[in-house]
């Protein structure tokens, strides 16, 4: 599964951070969040989601 | 029949969008009392307010969960033995489960019918008030909340000159400690914001249009737009009388349930938050997220359905920092400064109670405030589970 973050959005609130921890992280050199990793392995389907919809600016999306 | 949810913003569409996630097969009616289609509103007072955002692009329905949209309709009372909600246009709707998903309305000031004086509460008064701010110089807020703070916010990036008039000695009062308010309150002062604490109110005055803004103290602050932001009250009113518990909410059980039949998310809701040990209320977009979806787990799952035990979360977005805020910081609590940096604009505190982390506060520390509302997920989850 590849999930996309909008960084022109995203605002660091880091809500996906509580939904999904292992798939998005927010480290203190950056001010807009990043995947940990490229591919999402699907079991993080359910929490993804999670993220997409607790996201205020809507800058995740789920691509497949 | 099917489930009936009276409320059309975010928690009302969180809940529907769940109910079909989870398995939900019946039918759906979704109510909104507004003739516009459901929006999310925290863009009303910043993005919207500097015409960054048009309201278009803050449609919430995407019409991915099969539901029946009804807009424009008002519920007007609630027969529960009978399970049928009334509506304003004298019709009634039988439900099997039904969620009050009503929300909150905004606080006026008694007899202030004045043009150009307006609330910030629906799109409509977003547009309204952006309109009215293209032709004004000099903005009265009356209430240093979050929505008073960001609208101040937003007319200083207008170029508009802004005093805001709150009553309690610091901003933010109600929802924070003193010493964090007066923080919030010196990033207005920086952005220019004439802040005036400590004063009521004493009269709005104009004739047709306001003009001027007179406080208890005597002063008078010339207005062409007041805007008044002190605070929002559940909408309950359709409830009363109706047999369900109403206690500045709809009460609810750890399950968000009401009655039998009967669930509630959002602003209108107060709940048994079961790691917090007392019941709350939250008027925060975070929570009807998940209480939206927490409430539709409980109408799929009944009992079988976990305790709704959120670590509470709301940020605000003003004067070009971003304050955030996890866990819930009693006055009892003891606050402590773990990290500040004057020149960066950075700050963070933690609340603990008996050692334990209970709140969590950052200016512009995204990423550390993050860190410390993760942990509070896992040590607040840890009892609960137990």
């Amino acid at each position: 599964m590849r999930v996309h973050v909008d960084t022109e959005l995203c605002q660091a609130n880091g809500l996906c951070i509580q939904a999904a921890p292992s798939v998005f992280f927010l480290d203190d050199d950056h001010e807009v969040v990043h995947l940990v990793s490229e591919e999402v392995e699907e079991h993080e389907r359910e929490r993804v989601q999670e993220a997409v919809s607790l996201c205020p600016v809507r800058a995740l999306s789920v691509e497949a | 029949m099917g489930v009936v949810v009276v409320g059309a913003s975010l928690a009302g569409v969180r809940c529907v969008e769940t109910l079909r996630r989870e398995g939900f097969a019946g039918s759906i009616t979704l109510l909104g009392e507004e003739k516009r289609a459901p929006y999310d509103r925290p863009p009303l007072s910043k993005d919207l307010l500097l015409g960054r955002v048009e309201p278009g692009a803050l449609q919430l329905w995407d019409g991915s969960a099969e539901a029946e949209l009804r807009l424009g309709v008002r519920a007007v009372g609630l027969d529960l033995d009978g399970q049928r909600v009334r509506l304003d246009d004298g019709s009634e709707l039988p439900f099997d489960d039904l969620v009050v998903a009503t929300g909150s309305a905004a606080r006026t000031l008694p007899g202030t019918s004045l043009g150009n004086v307006f609330v910030l509460r629906t799109l409509d008064d977003a547009v309204a008030l952006r309109a009215a701010l293209a032709g004004a110089r000099r903005v009265v807020v009356v209430g240093a909340g979050f929505v008073g703070l960001e609208v101040a916010s937003s007319c200083r990036a207008r170029g508009l000159a802004v005093t805001v008039v709150e009553a309690s000695s610091e901003p933010l009062a109600r929802v924070l400690p003193e010493s964090l308010g007066r923080r919030i309150g010196a990033l207005a002062v920086a952005a220019g914001v004439e802040l005036a604490c400590g004063v009521g109110v004493s009269a709005v005055e104009g004739g047709t249009t306001v003009e001027r803004v007179v406080l208890d103290d005597g002063r008078v602050l010339p207005a062409d737009v007041v805007v008044v932001a002190i605070g929002a009250t559940p909408s309950v009113e359709w409830l009363e009388g109706s047999g369900l518990t109403l206690d500045d909410g709809v009460v609810c059980d750890a399950r968000c349930v009401a009655a039998e039949h009967v669930v509630a998310a959002g602003d209108v809701a107060r709940w048994w938050h079961a790691a917090l040990g007392r019941s709350i209320r939250i008027e925060h977009w975070t929570n009807a997220v998940e209480q939206g979806r927490a409430a539709a787990r409980a109408v799929v799952h009944r009992g079988a359905a976990s305790p709704y035990l959120p670590v509470p979360y709301f940020w605000s977005d003003q004067f070009g920092s971003k304050i955030q805020q996890s866990g819930s910081i009693a006055s009892a609590d003891v606050l402590t400064v773990v990290e500040e940096d004057a020149e960066m604009g950075r700050f963070v505190a933690v609340s603990e109670r008996d050692g334990v982390l209970t709140g969590a506060f950052a200016i512009n520390r995204p990423a550390h405030a993050m860190r410390l509302m993760r942990q509070m997920k896992d040590e607040w989850a840890a009892p609960a589970a137990a």
